[in-house]
């Protein structure tokens, strides 16, 4: 009954277009004042001790250093390097798109800000030799989806959060599966280039131009350097490696722009703003994962998966699957929070190790950025590339399939996620 | 009388932006220079993730406030958005009604919380639990007001704004 | 099956015999446990679900949360005392906020041995310090015996003395003592997250860290640094606390029931904890680990001297408790 009117508030609540922390809230409040066992005093301690978390306060530093490089123009070196290289090959472009948002994701830590910022200079350099606008966005869109999954992530940070386990290993486990995501979507650019002949093309760059390209984008270069060998040597945990990432970005920012005071005041909002809007669900949402554990939801779904005799493999469809739906309504913080709780059980019943789930979960739910209604990066993209939301969505259908591919290969093969933390934690 | 709530409230909004900044520029600073002292000088400052775990819990707090009057807070509109305008704003004094009822509730549990939590205190610097909750407590105070003046311009349309 | 954890909706196996021999519904409480599950603190919790439920007949019924399901540390202990929670069954040092004299117990290198141990908990002080944390937290320990294998160092180098510790880096618990402890022995302390335990110790951003002997191995700190010194400087028991309000619902015959079950389980933690650790050693030293099994620990000892000293400045436990401590034999 009381599970019942839980449920029935947040549904409601979230149709009705409430902030999603509000509506958890909301819940739970309904929740504990039906259950006469449970006190509302509780409710500051879960909503005090959700944000008092050391891996939590890595998360600003990601953050605010994306905002950082943002602003320092730091996008179009990145983009530009690729594009020296490997610009001249047939379909050239798209490839870029590609390895450019894999560049920017070592330094940022969520797909929204990779698509604002890289996405605008991508989709114009298309346009300009023109591709065809809905291919451009589509590419965009897909591409950025390996901003949470490479490190740094917030959403990693999130997950590791709730999950109880290391970031450092989370972020080494996502490595591989942002390579491998790489890998597919320039295969099928491949593919798709061998089948249109009328892919625009462009000439080769020399070697001086290579040069350049790669002198003006080593320091940037640099920051993922420092972050992952800073937590890979010890000298600095994933906490503070983002603070050193802040702080060298800080310096190229003033190195590249010599910003002003009211720049940097309009960096550190934006950096705020990020942080706050997915701390203020990380907050709601410790509240209403403790009131669904003592409604007993994980043990009740483990308990009924256990009786259906569900494998392991099973499993980790139906995760896949829930997960899917789930972000068709949801962004990607909202499901890890509300999912996490009920997943850890599951995998504690069935031997997953909890780094390669969150990295299933974080691609699943990335994924779903790209899938109507919440597609929330398929919003930003046809904003900026002036096409209707109709035409975005069919544009981006086929650049599923890549990605659905690898989701698969990370789900049945962990060793994708869990062989460079091993390799390099042990 | 509205002009008068409105410059407090400006003046309570500056100074949670006060603190949200100072506490963006304390965490990396500290974090980074606790890292030379560790590592380099072989000798850790005690109290420092403390500090820039009570900073972040700060900015989070206060973060939360200044978004919720920017009506920033992440929100799934697909089943509004195409409503029209009288709808919308019927929905709109309903969630804010929602919404007070609950920062209602959230302060009183803030408010019941706060003599307990003084005995939970941070090992080094003494933080007291009670001073996060405190803060938490002013931020849903805020936001409850917010609440309020939505509800009232929803109802009363323009005339608000008259002096 | 599901039912059985639907304790609310009136149709778990206990309710359906009650309703059967007339009875009223069953008193439900909730026990939090932090341990993992397969641990002794898990195991030997579940343990107690079992006796609780069948010496009552199904009166008392026990809703297990292990893991920190529902919260841990400070968290935990806030909900106790709102009565979300009704039981937990973990270490003592959670308590000690409101009771400084048990501020001493996470103190390093108090007790010589378990026995001496033991003589503090059935101490007469003790029995005090009880009684205060229920009228100061509306929280009542219900058995304080189970003890388990005490804490221990795991380092990168050997030790021996306070000497081999002096200026290294050491992931030390955010406990006010503990940190104290340390620090009077000399060296640095680092705060680190347990869960990045493993991590700072095996890339060298710790060279040492303390936890109990079973964690060593839970954790496989082992794997990432080769000596372990029985510095054996913390017994700390597990306590079964029970909210006090949720405490007086029961029958005296259903009092009498949980305490005795609550004594049981920390028999049957010690006995668990002491079996596994036998056999955690054997596995460790098969694995390369090098054992201290006879670290100086007087000159251990020796150290605390002046930590003793400021602490009972500091008032952290009530005076003259220290050489009440020692007076024990
Ligand atoms: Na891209
Ligand atoms: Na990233």
């Amino acid at each position: 009954m009381e599970l019942i009117a839980l449920l029935f508030t947040f549904i409601a609540l979230m149709l009705l277009g409430v902030p999603v922390a509000m509506t958890m809230f909301g819940a739970s409040i309904v929740y504990i004042i039906m259950d006469p066992t449970l006190s509302l005093a509780n409710i500051a301690t879960k909503v005090v001790g959700g944000v008092s978390s050391y891996s939590l306060l890595a998360l600003p530093l990601y953050v605010m250093a994306g905002e950082i490089m943002n602003s320092a123009g730091i996008t179009r070196r990145l983009f530009n390097l690729p594009l020296s290289f490997i610009g001249h090959v047939k379909g050239g472009l798209a490839h870029v798109n590609i390895l450019a948002s894999m560049l920017f994701a070592g330094m940022s830590g969520s797909a929204i800000a990779d698509t604002a910022g890289l996405g605008k200079i991508e989709m114009q350099a298309m346009e300009e030799e023109g591709y065809d606008t809905g291919f451009s966005a589509a590419i965009t869109a897909a591409s950025s989806t390996v901003g949470p999954i490479v490190p740094p992530s917030t959403t990693l940070i999130v997950y590791a959060t709730v999950a109880e386990v290391s970031v450092a290993r989370l972020f080494l486990g996502g490595l591989m599966p942002g390579i491998i995501m790489c890998t597919l979507m320039m295969m099928y650019v491949t593919f798709i280039a061998s089948k249109q002949y009328n892919f625009p093309t462009r000439s080769k760059n020399s070697w001086e131009d290579r040069f350049v390209a790669f002198k003006e984008a080593i320091f940037p270069l640099i920051t993922p350097v420092i972050i992952i060998l800073g937590i890979v040597t010890g000298i600095t945990t994933a906490t503070e490696a983002g603070a050193v990432a802040v702080i060298y970005s800080l310096f190229l920012c003033y190195y590249y722009t010599r910003f002003t005071l009211s720049k940097f005041i309009e960096i550190m909002k934006a950096a705020f703003n990020t942080t706050a809007q997915i701390c203020f669900i990380v907050i709601a949402s410790a509240l209403f994962g403790w009131v669904i554990t003592i409604a007993k939801v994980p043990d009740l779904v483990g308990n009924y998966l256990f009786a259906l005799g569900a494998s392991k493999w099973i499993v980790l469809l139906l995760i896949n699957i829930c997960l899917l739906f789930l972000g068709c309504f949801l962004s990607i913080t909202s499901s890890i929070l509300i999912a996490t709780p009920t997943l850890v059980v599951l995998a504690s019943m069935y031997n997953i190790d909890l780094v390669h789930l969150g990295i299933v979960m974080t691609l699943n739910l990335t994924i779903g950025l790209l899938t109507p209604p919440v597609g929330w990066n398929l919003y930003i993209v046809s904003g900026l590339a002036n096409i209707s939301f109709e035409r975005m969505v069919k544009s981006v259908i086929p650049l599923l399939i890549p990605l659905l591919i690898s989701l698969l290969i990370i789900t049945y093969f962990d060793q994708t996620v869990l062989w460079l933390p091993n390799l390099i934690i042990k | 009388m509205y002009s008068i709530y409105k410059k407090i409230q400006s003046l309570i909004i500056r100074m949670f932006y006060i603190i949200v900044y100072t506490a963006s520029i304390i965490i990396p600073v500290i974090l980074a220079i606790q890292v030379i002292f560790r590592y380099f000088l072989k000798s850790p400052i005690p109290g420092v993730e403390e500090l820039a775990s009570a900073s972040f819990i700060w900015l989070v707090i206060f973060g939360s406030a200044i978004l919720f009057k920017e009506k920033k807070h992440i929100a799934v509109d697909m089943f509004v958005r195409n409503k029209s305008e009288n709808i919308k704003k019927i929905i709109d004094i309903g969630n804010n009604v929602f919404m007070l009822l609950i920062f209602a509730v959230l302060i009183y549990s803030c408010y019941i919380s706060i003599p307990n939590q003084m005995f939970y205190k941070t090992v080094v610097l003494k933080i007291s639990r009670s001073t996060h909750t405190i803060a938490l407590m002013i931020s849903f105070i805020f936001m409850l007001m917010c609440c309020i003046e939505n509800i009232m311009r929803g109802l009363l349309g323009g005339h608000i704004n008259a002096k | 099956g599901c039912s059985q954890n639907a304790s609310s909706s009136g149709s778990s196996p206990s309710e359906q015999k009650s309703q059967q021999t007339g009875k009223k519904e069953p008193i439900v409480l909730k026990l939090a446990v932090e341990s993992a599950v397969g641990t002794p603190g898990e195991v030997s919790g579940q343990d107690f679900k079992k006796m609780v439920e069948e010496k009552t007949n199904g009166e008392v019924m026990i809703d297990y949360y292990p893991v920190g399901q529902l919260g841990t540390g400070d968290d935990l202990t806030e909900l106790l005392q709102t009565g979300s929670v009704d039981m937990s069954w973990r270490a003592i040092d959670w308590y000690s906020k409101f009771e400084p004299g048990w501020n001493i117990l996470s103190m390093g290198f108090l007790f010589r041995d378990q026995e001496h141990l033991n003589m503090f908990l059935t101490s007469s002080k003790n029995e005090e310090f009880k009684a205060n944390i229920v009228n100061k937290a509306g929280l009542r320990v219900l058995a304080d015996n189970g003890v388990a294998a005490p804490r221990v160092v795991i380092s990168k180098k050997p030790i021996n003395t306070p000497e081999d510790m002096k200026g290294i880096n050491m992931r030390v618990p955010e406990i006010e003592m503990y940190l104290k402890t340390w620090t009077g022995v000399g060296v640095n302390a680092v705060s680190v997250p347990w869960g990045e335990a493993y991590m700072v110790l095996q890339q060298g951003t710790v060279d040492a860290l303390e936890s109990p002997l079973g964690s060593i191995y839970g954790m496989k700190f082992h794997e990432a640094a080769k000596y372990i010194t029985m510095t054996n400087h913390i017994y700390s028991p597990y306590v079964m606390v029970i909210n006090e309000k949720s405490y007086n619902k029961l029958t005296e015959e259903q009092k009498t029931i949980i305490r005795e079950s609550a004594f049981e389980t920390g028999k049957l933690f010690s006995k668990y904890d002491s079996e596994s650790a036998d056999i955690k050693v054997q596995e460790m030293m098969n694995q390369g680990v090098t054992i201290n099994k006879t670290p100086d620990i007087a000159a251990f000892q020796a150290k605390m001297e002046s930590v003793v000293e400021k602490s009972e400045k500091d008032r952290l436990w009530p005076e003259g408790l220290y050489d009440y401590v020692q007076s024990l034999k």
